[in-house]
């Protein structure tokens, strides 16, 4: 379903050339839970956002369904990521002037009553993201990717900022509510990777076997 | 509601676009009071000029006293319907720029009667003057900008200050659409009533036939010994002034535009930067950067048609106020409405428009989403 096909993605930092993503070729089948991880600077946010069609690969392509990702321009892309992806960062990414319904409302306009209560933040609904804690923020912000019910969840480290309570809460969350989509997440804390289809580590922007 | 429309990010960001707000409003209403004042002070003054829609003023060049056979050609042309023997009688009228002369018509009681009723002017309050005295009646508009009432004495034997020769006094108060003042041509053509005489220069008011006053002064202006006095140089004494103070006006208004549109683009600018994490959060999940414009440039056309609203009833507010109590009880009758200033002010909104506009499309189009999140991740 989703592929990628050889990805190197090139940075040009002072004098140098670095390699963020290195030939990575990925075959991903609808449904599964893929983990990334690895350390600081080992290319795993990068593949995902060359994945999500955030970035351009340097070479090599990625398709979703059969449609190659680079051969769109920017505004079909743009539509084609709000069709069928959804994304959680690190941060919760809410904005401020926005109630959590309307934040989830940015992603689109399907009902997200149902969802805020099975996230169990249906007491947020008309709140305001400066006036809920960040474990809070963090699960309105899975509502917010997931609301369309897109075919491919994209998490990066979206626990990082969350403490461990929060964190485990946000994981459940997620898997709960993803409800056969794909999903990636990347992050460095391999605990929340419990029931993962495939685990990817990488190092120096491979995938190490 | 569409969360991103422009009135939800308008009425949860009060406190933000304040400042812009605030900025345009009050140069839209210095632009509102400043340019009507000008312009209506302009056509103010331009209705002393109407008389002359209907009679010409004909001086001799060289000599106090006017050719006799051209008085009889004048009187003899076609679109004439009357010459009136006249002399030169004035009074100081008080402006907002300071004294200016204002000219009587001198005349018989049976044509001061005929002149009246050429400008549909009728006697408001008094008397007027009798022949053969220096008794004089003046517009309520003069009689207002100078604080007069019936009974006021003017000329040098008055007051040293004055330009006028003599003793005159008010006996009458006149009103009508077009402001004028008469006063008696027997006591002006006479030396033993009036010491002066000798020195005035001779002058016809020359009166067209209804409809037929630009016949009249081509035929005037084509006589070689005379001066001629007509609407287009009444016009242009009165335009001249007041349109180089306007042309000074609108070089300043229009550099207040320019600067205020910087102003606002920057002060966008700064928001924009401030609202950075939404646009990329926006573009990240779906959201194309052409539908994340329209909604910058809602946002900012939201703004602007409100500042320009505030601005424009402010401004209108304050110059009504200006207007009632200041100008009109000093026998200025400013018109209210100007198109002009209006659309001066409406050049604001627009081109900060365009300005915050280009700044945010730029800032757009440079917008990498993806290194802004992982910058805040």
């Amino acid at each position: 379903m989703l592929l990628g096909h050889r990805l190197s993605l090139v940075y040009r930092d002072a004098a140098n050339d670095v390699r963020a993503v290195d030939g990575v070729s990925l075959d991903v089948r609808e449904g599964e839970f893929i983990g990334i991880l690895g350390p600081s600077g080992s290319g795993k946010s990068s593949l995902l956002y060359l994945l999500a069609g955030l970035k351009q690969p340097t070479s090599g392509d990625v398709s979703f369904a059969g449609q190659v990702l680079g051969g769109l321009t920017q505004d079909a892309l743009a539509e084609f990521r709000r069709k069928h992806f959804g994304f959680i960062f690190q941060n919760h990414f809410l904005i401020n002037h926005l109630t959590s319904r309307e934040n989830i409302a940015t992603a689109g306009d399907a009902d997200s009553a149902g969802l805020l209560e099975e996230l169990r933040v249906a007491h947020c609904r008309d709140k305001f993201p400066w006036q809920m804690s960040a474990g809070e923020k963090q699960r309105v912000a899975i509502a917010r990717a997931v609301v369309r019910q897109p075919k491919v969840i994209f998490a990066d480290e979206p626990t990082a900022s969350l403490d461990r309570p929060n964190a485990d809460l946000a994981v459940e969350c997620l898997r709960r509510v993803t409800r056969g989509g794909t999903l990636f997440v990347v992050t460095h804390d391999e605990s929340i990777l419990h029931g993962a289809t495939r685990v990817l580590r990488m190092k120096a922007g491979r995938i190490e076997d | 509601m569409d969360p991103l429309s422009p009135w939800t990010y308008g009425r949860r960001n009060v406190r933000k676009i304040l400042p812009t707000v605030i900025i345009l409003t009050f140069v839209v209403m210095l632009v509102i009071v400043i340019l009507s004042t000008l312009a209506g002070l302009r056509d103010s003054t331009l209705v002393y000029t109407r008389e002359f829609d209907e009679w010409t003023l004909v001086f001799p060049k060289r000599d106090t006293r006017l050719p006799r056979t051209l008085i009889q050609e004048i009187a003899a042309h076609p679109a004439t319907e009357r010459v009136i023997d006249s002399r030169n009688c004035f009074v100081r009228v008080k402006t907002l720029i300071g004294p200016m002369p204002f000219n009587l018509r001198a005349a018989r009681p049976e044509e001061i009667d005929y002149l009246l009723k050429r400008v549909n002017a009728r006697l408001k309050e008094g008397a007027l003057p009798r022949p053969g005295t220096s008794e004089v009646a003046l517009h309520e508009n003069i009689m207002k900008a100078n604080g007069w009432s019936i009974g006021r004495e003017f000329g040098i034997d008055v007051d040293e200050e004055d330009w006028m020769p003599g003793r005159f006094r008010v006996v009458g108060v006149l009103e009508g659409p077009t402001p004028i003042g008469v006063c008696s041509f027997d006591f002006l053509n006479n030396p033993l009533m009036y010491a002066f005489s000798a020195k005035l220069w001779e002058r016809v008011v020359a009166v067209a036939k209804p409809g037929r006053i630009g016949e009249l002064n081509a035929f005037l202006r084509s006589q070689k010994d005379v001066k001629v006095y007509d609407k287009t140089r009444a016009v242009d004494d009165v335009v001249q002034g007041f349109d180089r103070i306007i042309l000074v006006f609108r070089f300043i208004s229009i550099t207040l535009i320019v600067v205020v549109s910087f102003v606002v683009g920057l002060l966008n600018s700064i928001f924009f930067a401030q609202r950075i994490d939404e646009f990329a959060v926006l573009l990240a999940i779906g959201h194309t950067k052409r539908r994340l414009f329209r909604m910058v440039f809602g946002e900012t056309a939201l703004m602007m048609t409100l500042s320009w609203a505030l601005g424009l009833a402010l401004g209108l507010g304050l110059f009504a106020a200006f207007r009632g109590i200041v100008l009109l009880p000093r026998g200025i009758p400013i018109p209210f409405w100007h198109a002009g200033p209006l659309l001066v002010s409406l050049a604001l909104p627009v081109v900060a428009q365009v300005f915050a506009g280009m700044t945010v499309l730029g800032r757009l189009r440079r917008i990498d989403p993806v290194q802004i999140i992982e910058r805040r991740g």
